[in-house]
């Protein structure tokens, strides 16, 4: 914030005091403790000498949510002298609430020249001269510059206003400077090619520009540096916002924050450039191929040495893409070092505690940054910082999201954009920052990054598989693990009579299934059972999967249609490992009743166990297990009682679906209400629903980093 | 290789990461700012960002942490969201139930994370904004065929508005996750141990890395 007019941050509020409301504005009041100033000896108080330091508390009000025309004569009052953001947050985000620039001077009497009518002018447009370009004639600005000319004639603000026409009109036809569409389109030396062609392998020709590899890793790293600036100084952080951003692909919203789009168009572009540079080449070898690795981190690693996170994470997050990530053997061949530093600089970004380390980075002027400790400091330290944009993106979008735009009574809540306008603020300052770069275009490196190949996503994937082929007894590729699922819709359940209609859940069980469902804390397998912990010795993946590759589970309706894939066909539960248990879901008939519970039935229970067990998972703890009987539900309505002494197992009929019932005793509690189904009225959850656990595999863990 | 996931904070049993993707404005911030009920934290003065990722739960006597990547605003670019995906334990596909371009871009999200995804990432799917179903235009039914034909966990219609459901996605999603980690916890250590050194995601990491990333 190099404005003059704004005042150094506030202190630490003394106390939050409360509120105050007024006719169509909310204050929000604190108390803060001041120095009081001696009145007399003026400019002896802050020497170290001083024997006497006196404080005072004054009251402070800030806007903090109001109808805009509170917000809008909150501009000059005298009020926002000791709320020195307001301005500025005014500024920043007035789009937001509906204020448009096209008229704000011409048709309300013209406000007198008054110091602080003068300072909000001079501070929009020297913060914000974007906000006054409307081609062919910018007819605000020309407004304003003659209102300032009448009213202060020779001021700041006059002045800028002249400095700002003459900038618009100087720029041929008035064109908008930022960039249209997907590709940002850059000043002719920048320009980046709009259409390429993915090449597979094939021979440079000699009328094309050399590999970008070929340039050394500073001129690379220079010169993605130089396009990251370029673009980032264009941003209009009013794009950034939430509300803006976000709306990008809404209908209309196509030329929605150009300026930003242009941004992320350059990220997709380098991470395209270090993808196909990986990748494009099928004839290199593996060391080869490390090599090109070594060299992209070695250039990512320049990138931040220029404090370029922007570069610095495309780079990054293109050698953790999935095809250039799974290539095992290549990253085997990369150097340790290198890996050392990938892996250091992978984690500036690692998603611990909301991005804090790359965010704590981009505060940062001074001293070593987080991860300088491990990599080398850069000999001179570049003057600016170009961030990557969409942590601010999204910061931007979940605060649009956690906080209102309007207050009750329709007042425009302010703080909302108060703290939206700090975030501005910090890519504002970045922004200024990226003024002191000076990079100078190399034109062969950027011919270099413009016409290089760029491969579709299904191009990268295919190719990186075709250079390092998965396993193929694996398993657990994904569409095996697809096809073979197992589910259970809420249709088909709804004919089971369990009252899942109503339900809105589809619950599925997938393959592989050598345990039948049984949910965390289940007794343990009984011998000789199908279900039960074996161990899996690390590096086999999914031993289980092959030799049991169907399980299907006997709850499965009966007239589930087979999808295209190859779908096992359906056998009794655990068939292939014996018979002696099976999952059966058990409901209570209660209030409630659409709620189920699946438990293991083994041939060893009795009735009073499952009883007692379908209670527990129930959370039913209370009512003795002796007020209840078991039934299993027929189907048609009809129910089979399963006798107090007998042995569930036997004594249920395998022919029917494993549903089972558990109803008091007693006065025949009356059948639970089952509303209609209907997809216009989203049904009601279960508080704890029945769950079918997911086979013993293992869960993926979190590599940042490709495999060393 | 095991990162620091928490910082200094409570201890807990379990650790998920559930990463929610789907079409820009079907309302993916607005489901995961209702499970958290956003809060902001200040850190410094000038550090401010929305802190609604993570959560922890008590199931079933567990001290469950879910760790949930909201990527929102960050959809185009291209590869930001790939390494999530291997990293997380389970999706949340998001549709809005009143736009269906939202829900046929479904299989196209379920096709990146059966690219980029790990192989037994948990899938539901969610539609959205159930609170406007008389701007529906998606059926319940065919979202329910969508998520059998491709093997989901469950589907759900949520009011991030209303706070309808909401909860009970990552309930569901959470109880899940356990049910298969300690399956997994039974398959690797004796039985005792299972919640001694109880950090799944980590002492899964060392199983994961050789299996095969296809």
């Amino acid at each position: 914030w190099d404005h003059g007019l704004v005042l150094s941050p506030p202190q630490e509020p003394l106390q939050e005091w409360g509120e105050e409301v007024e006719d169509g504005a909310i204050y929000s009041v604190i108390l803060q403790r001041v120095r009081a100033e001696p009145a007399a000896s003026e400019g002896s108080c802050g020497a170290p000498s001083c024997p006497f330091i006196q404080y005072r508390t004054c009251k402070l009000r800030r806007l903090r949510a109001g109808t805009l025309a509170k917000l809008v004569s909150g501009l000059v009052c005298a009020e926002t002298e000791s709320d020195p953001g307001y301005v500025p947050s005014f500024l920043a985000t007035y789009r937001t609430f509906g204020v448009h620039l096209g008229d704000p001077w011409g048709v309300t009497e013209i406000p007198p020249p008054d110091r602080a009518v003068l300072r909000v002018l001079e501070l929009w447009l020297h913060d914000h001269p974007e906000d006054f370009r409307d081609p062919p004639q910018h007819p605000s600005l020309r407004q304003l510059h003659g209102y300032l000319c009448q009213a202060a004639p020779g001021s700041e603000g006059c002045r800028w206003a002249e400095g700002l026409l003459q900038s618009f009109q100087d720029q041929p036809g008035g064109e908008q400077v930022e960039p249209e569409g997907e590709r940002p389109q850059l000043s002719p030396p920048l320009r980046l090619s709009s259409g390429y062609t993915p090449c597979l392998p094939g021979p440079e020709s000699s009328g094309e520009p050399p590999d970008l590899l070929s340039f050394s890793v500073e001129e690379v790293a220079e010169q993605l540096t130089l396009m990251d600036v370029e673009l980032f100084v264009r941003v209009q952080p009013f794009q950034c916002l939430g509300c803006v951003w976000s709306h990008r692909d809404r209908k209309g919203g196509r030329r929605a924050a150009p300026s930003v789009r242009a941004t992320v168009a350059q990220f997709n572009a380098i991470t395209g450039c270090v993808i196909a540079s990986v990748l494009g080449d099928l004839q290199i070898h593996v060391p080869q191929r490390a090599r090109r690795l070594e060299k992209w981190v070695a250039i990512a690693q320049h990138c931040w040495f220029l404090r370029n996170f922007s570069s610095l994470r495309a780079v990054l997050s293109a050698l953790q893409s999935s095809p250039v990530h799974r290539l095992k053997r290549t990253w085997a061949a990369v150097s340790r070092d290198t890996m050392g530093i990938f892996q250091k600089l992978s984690q500036i970004f690692s998603d611990d505690q909301h991005h804090l380390s790359s965010r704590e980075i981009l505060q940062v002027r001074e001293g070593s940054p987080g991860a300088g400790a491990v990599l080398p400091a850069p000999q001179a330290r570049p003057p600016g910082t170009v961030p990557y944009l969409g942590t601010f993106l999204t910061d931007l979008i979940m605060l649009d999201t956690a906080l209102p735009d309007f207050l009750e009574g329709g007042l425009i809540n302010f703080e909302k954009r108060r703290k939206e306008a700090d975030i501005l603020q910090q890519i504002r300052q970045l922004q200024a920052s990226c003024g002191d770069y000076a990079l100078r275009p190399n034109a062969p490196v950027l011919a270099a990054f413009q016409h290089h190949d760029h491969l579709s996503e299904e191009q990268s994937y295919r190719i990186s598989r075709l250079i390092e082929p998965p396993a193929d007894s694996c398993p657990n590729s994904p569409c095996v693990r697809r096809s073979l699922s197992k589910r259970f819709s809420a249709v088909e359940l709804a004919a089971g009579g369990g009252g899942w209609g109503c339900w809105g859940a589809v619950l599925s069980c997938s393959p592989f299934q050598s345990s039948p469902p049984i949910v965390a804390h289940s007794p343990p397998s009984p011998p000789g059972s199908c279900w039960g912990p074996r161990p899996c010795p690390p590096g086999c993946p999914l031993p289980r999967a092959a030799s049991h590759p169907q399980l299907p589970l006997s709850a499965c309706p009966p007239e589930e249609p087979l999808s295209p894939l190859a779908r096992p066909p359906r056998s009794p539960l655990c068939s292939q490992e014996g018979t002696d248990s099976r999952v059966v879901r058990v409901s209570v008939d209660n209030a409630h009743g659409n709620l189920y519970k699946s438990i293991l039935l083994t041939s060893q229970d009795k009735t009073p166990a499952v009883v007692l067990r379908a209670l527990q998972k129930h959370g039913l703890e209370g009512p003795p297990p002796g007020d209840f009987q078991l039934l299993q539900r027929l189907g048609d309505g009809r129910e089979l009682l399963i006798p107090d002494g007998a042995n569930a197992f036997y004594a249920m009929n395998p022919a029917a679906a494993f549903d089972f019932v558990l109803r008091r005793r007693g006065p025949q509690a009356p059948p639970s209400p089952h509303p209609p189904r209907s997809p216009r009225s989203p049904p009601p959850w279960p508080p704890s629903p029945a769950l079918l656990p997911e086979p013993l595999l293992p869960l993926p863990s979190a590599p940042s980093h490709p495999p060393s | 290789m095991g990162r620091e996931i928490s910082g200094p904070e409570e201890a807990f049993d379990y650790l998920f990461k559930i990463i929610v993707i789907g079409d820009s404005n079907v309302g993916k911030t607005c489901v995961v700012h209702r499970f958290k009920s956003g809060q902001y934290y200040e850190k410094q003065q000038n550090t401010i960002g929305v802190d609604f990722t993570v959560r922890s739960l008590e199931i079933d006597g567990k001290n469950v942490k879910i760790q949930v990547w909201d990527t929102a605003g960050q959809e185009r670019f291209r590869t930001i969201t790939q390494s999530y995906y291997r990293s997380a334990h389970g999706a949340i596909l998001a549709y809005d139930l009143t736009r269906r371009s939202t829900f046929e871009s479904i299989p196209h999200w379920i096709h990146e994370i059966e690219k980029y995804g790990a192989a037994n990432l948990v899938l539901m799917l969610i539609g959205n904004k159930s609170d406007a179903s008389e701007n529906r235009q998606v059926l319940f039914e065919d979202a329910c065929t969508l998520a059998e034909k491709h093997g989901l966990l469950a589907v759900l219609e949520t009011s991030a508005k209303e706070a309808q459901n909401v909860d009970e996605v990552f309930t569901l999603m959470a109880k899940e996750l356990m049910a298969r980690n300690t399956l997994q916890l039974h398959g690797g250590h004796p039985p005792n141990s299972i919640y001694l050194d109880s950090r799944p995601v980590i002492v899964s990491s060392s199983a994961e890395k050789s299996q095969c990333l296809c």
